[in-house]
């Protein structure tokens, strides 16, 4: 089976090839032909990575150890869901992963690009499949999944213990179908550049793929969060390390260009602005692709250095500079349409709300490089720890809350005094009498009052928006309870993107909370001793080791109460896998929409005494129900829309007819 | 290949060039403002990213640079990388702190560390602590973190 895994990608690395050759020379030809055999070619690839795809988890599932990545990953005793995580367990295996989503993007733009965008496509083509092939290449010669062993052992490594969670089997996929999701944009964005159709064809035909990867990314790095806080055991969520940054830059670069674009598709601004982002956006997704693996950032997520790490370097060079210098050539043909014309407007806010986004990056950015600049500079190497980051970065993001309540209700060009009065008179005082609420309740915290108030007055600006539009499609006639789908239903990208906002105010008021308000205590307990923080009360039953067949568990039990009632029983074990040296830890965690009470059992004494770490995480929950409300609003944006398709097909027509003519003579 | 895109796009704006009281342009007071702005924001953020570095930046070292500069380092925190040291590791009878030897090969450094051991704590395991190196030369750790390898060898 390996033999026709490794000939499946040996092949779809030979096909992507030709397809970029075929695809650039049928663009500059015009040659019909050429062009349908390279959009099979790229079809074949699709087939062909995912064979290689299926074939590597086929392994998994059937423990065949003769493969040394199945051997490596993997273990008779794992069950069938981390079986097939062994897929992104390990370098070799997310690159094919990586291979295999582009591959299969391509081929998707490839079959819904049958009669539109005729001369984009081709070009974009080029672009992803050159980019496939770099990929295949480094799969095929330094990362092969199919290699194979000699001796094959009768059970595998297994799966490192950590990674056996329900976060970690979701964290890596979705995070990877965000990286190379940007591809699809980013290719487009190329391909404009290269034909000189510099106009919003690119951003309208990538719409959808510019949101689906958003939300990918958005869902990748909360299921790392997530997976870090009930697995890594350190009572946190988000510790600003390196590849966690890696995950994050794209991200807020990425979110960037996804309200951009609104800009150059409604008043054709911004257009180079658009370019350089979403170049950048995709540097930083091969960027976190392969920072991870590369051993060049200190990091605890840090593997042994791999031979591919200077390949994407190069890899990362040729994009930036190619992408770049092409963008210089255009440089002329690339100014805005129109001026900017009054600071308070809605185009400026929008351009504020991505100076923010993009200087968080670069503080980010700039932190997580630190150590390299002034090694580089003063000869000694010093880092930044979170400190830095939640210092720079809290006003920051405290700013971008505020315009993104200002943004969507803001006029355009220039906004008038009764505008602002209309939209923003409500809101703001609401959360005025909030935020004087929260000091005289005792929370003194400027940052931490800010920005509840800043939660609060955007949160209320949406409300209100969806107040006022239920309110009038009642006066139609429409019932109370059919008005708000209604309403939503009849302006998707615009509802949709409301409720996305409300995601991200949720995710933002769980991290206020847990920021600034988290309680914690260290203690050492005999059984039948107590601990009590805050209104809880917890009781030490037992302290016992028990096995299983593949780990020896240390199992703390304790009694909570709150407030005297009874909340049952709480377990923080620490487990020792048979195939590993270092122990897991089992966060003991109860969770309610006001805090997470969390236990952590660090150690135990000879004697029999365990050592507790208690914390109470206020508002935790949210950060997660705000991630689900993020999706849910992702996919109302996403679904398809009468009047979007409307107004696409209108102007399509309009532009593209004498266009055909020209582009093809 | 024409590029002009031409008047189309201008149906998409909200209001009208023409009837708009701002469609006199004034381009270079509104440059002005921009300018101002932008310069204000990059201001506010060369300040935040430069107050972020000096208070919360450390030295990151091995334990043989620690050694060589202790007298620049002082008692200013910093982070130091090493491994530690096989049968070093005890519990303090109170239970809650440990104390440790690490080394980078040439030299050790003993520690002391009140806290929450990370899993991936053991001998011959890369830890990276932050803490303050004392005159008598023991490393009091506040955090502690392992290396964490995603391939992990097993047992031999």
């Amino acid at each position: 089976m390996s033999v026709i895994g490794e000939g499946a990608l040996i092949i779809a690395f030979i096909v992507a090839i030709y397809a970029a050759f075929a695809s650039f020379v049928a663009a500059r030809s015009g040659r019909q032909d050429l062009w349908l055999s390279a959009r099979s070619a790229v079809l074949v690839t699709a087939v062909l990575t995912g064979v290689a795809s299926l074939l590597l988890i086929r392994a998994f599932v059937v423990h065949d150890f003769s493969l040394k990545y199945v051997a490596d990953y993997s273990s008779r005793d794992l069950s069938l869901i981390y079986l097939i995580s062994g897929l992104w367990a390990g370098q070799d295996g997310s690159l094919l992963l990586w291979a295999t989503l582009c591959a299969l993007f391509a081929g998707i733009v490839v079959l819904q690009s049958y009669r539109q965008n005729r001369e984009l496509v081709p070009y974009v083509m080029t672009i992803m499949m050159a980019l496939l092939s770099a990929f295949l290449g480094v799969i095929i010669f330094t990362s092969n999944p199919f290699q194979t062993l000699t001796r094959v052992p009768s059970d595998g490594m297994g799966l490192n213990p950590l990674l056996q969670n329900p976060g970690m089997f979701m964290h890596p996929p979705t995070l990877y179908f965000g990286y190379v999701g940007f591809t699809v944009p980013f290719a487009f964005a190329i391909a404009a550049l290269i034909t000189g159709r510099l106009g919003d064809q690119w951003i309208r035909s990538t719409r959808r793929w510019t949101l689906f990867a958003w939300v990918f990314l958005t869902l990748g790095n909360l299921f790392g969060a997530q997976w870090a806080y009930v697995e890594l055991g350190w009572g946190g969520y988000w510790g600003w390390d390196p590849v966690e940054n890696a995950s994050f830059l794209p991200w807020l670069t990425a979110t960037a260009f996804l309200h951009s674009v609104m800009i150059q598709q409604r008043r054709g601004m911004l257009k180079v602005w658009n370019m350089v982002l979403i170049i950048v956006t995709y540097a930083l997704t091969l960027f976190g692709t392969t920072i991870v693996r590369s051993g060049i950032l200190s990091s605890v997520h840090a593997f042994a250095g791999s031979p591919s790490g200077p390949v994407f370097i190069g890899l990362m060079a040729v994009v930036l500079l190619g992408s770049f210098w092409l963008l210089w050539e255009r440089l002329p043909r690339l100014s805005g349409e129109h001026e900017m014309d009054s600071l308070v407007s809605r185009e400026s806010s929008f351009l504020f709300n991505n100076v923010l986004l993009v200087g968080a990056a670069f503080a980010v950015f700039w932190g997580t490089v630190f150590p390299f600049i002034s090694e580089a500079v003063r000869g000694t190497k010093i880092v930044v720890g979170p400190r830095f980051f939640e210092q720079v970065t809290a006003p920051i993001f405290l700013a971008m809350i505020v315009v993104m309540g200002i943004c969507p209700l803001i006029g355009w060009r220039k906004a008038t005094v009764q505008n602002l009065f209309r939209n923003f008179l409500y809101p703001a005082g609401a959360s005025l009498v909030l935020a004087v609420a929260l000091y005289s309740l005792g929370i003194r915290e400027a940052l931490a009052l800010g920005a509840f108030w800043a939660v609060s007055f955007v949160g209320a600006t949406i409300l209100w928006e969806f107040a006022r539009g239920v309110r009038a499609h009642i006066r139609r006639g429409d019932s109370p309870i059919i008005a708000l789908p209604r309403l939503i239903w009849s302006n998707k990208p615009r509802y949709g993107g409301y409720i996305v906002h409300l995601g991200v105010l949720l995710v933002a008021l769980g991290i206020a909370g847990s920021m600034g308000f988290t309680k914690s205590k260290e203690v050492t307990l005999a059984p039948g001793e107590n601990v009590s923080i805050k209104n809880y009360d917890l009781g030490l039953v037992s302290l016992n080791k028990y096995s299983t067949a593949s780990k020896a568990v240390t199992a703390a039990t304790m009694t909570v109460t709150r407030d005297g009632k009874s909340l049952g029983r709480v377990v923080s074990e620490k487990a020792q896998h048979r195939n590993s040296d270092s122990p897991v830890t089992e966060v003991g965690i109860r969770s309610n929409l006001q805090e997470d009470l969390y236990v952590i059992l660090t150690g135990w004494t000879e004697d029999g005494r365990a050592n507790i770490k208690v914390q109470v995480n206020p508002l935790v929950l949210w950060i997660w129900i705000g991630g689900v409300v993020m999706l849910v609003g992702g996919v109302v944006t996403f679904w398809p829309d009468a009047r979007e398709a409307r107004r696409a097909v209108s102007r399509v027509s309009v532009r593209t007819v004498p266009e055909l003519g020209a582009g093809r003579a | 290949m024409s590029t002009q895109w031409g008047p189309v796009i201008g149906t998409m704006d909200p209001p009208s060039e023409a009837n708009s009281p701002v469609a006199k342009r004034k381009p270079f007071f509104k440059r002005k403002q921009f300018l101002i702005a932008g310069m204000i924001l990059a201001a506010i953020f060369g300040y935040l990213i430069y107050s972020g570095v000096m208070s919360a930046g450390m030295y990151y070292m091995t334990v043989s640079e620690l050694m060589a500069q202790r007298n620049m380092v002082g008692t200013d925190q910093v982070r130091v990388q090493g491994k530690v040291v096989a049968d070093s590791v005890k519990q303090d009878p109170s239970g809650q702190t440990i104390r440790f030897t690490i080394s980078d090969g040439q030299q050790s450094l003993p520690v002391v560390y009140t806290g929450v051991v990370p899993d991936g704590f053991e001998p011959e395991a890369e830890a990276i602590l932050e803490g303050t190196l004392s005159p008598e030369g023991t490393f009091a750790a506040v955090s502690l973190k392992t290396k964490c390898a995603s391939k992990y060898n097993p047992l031999e």
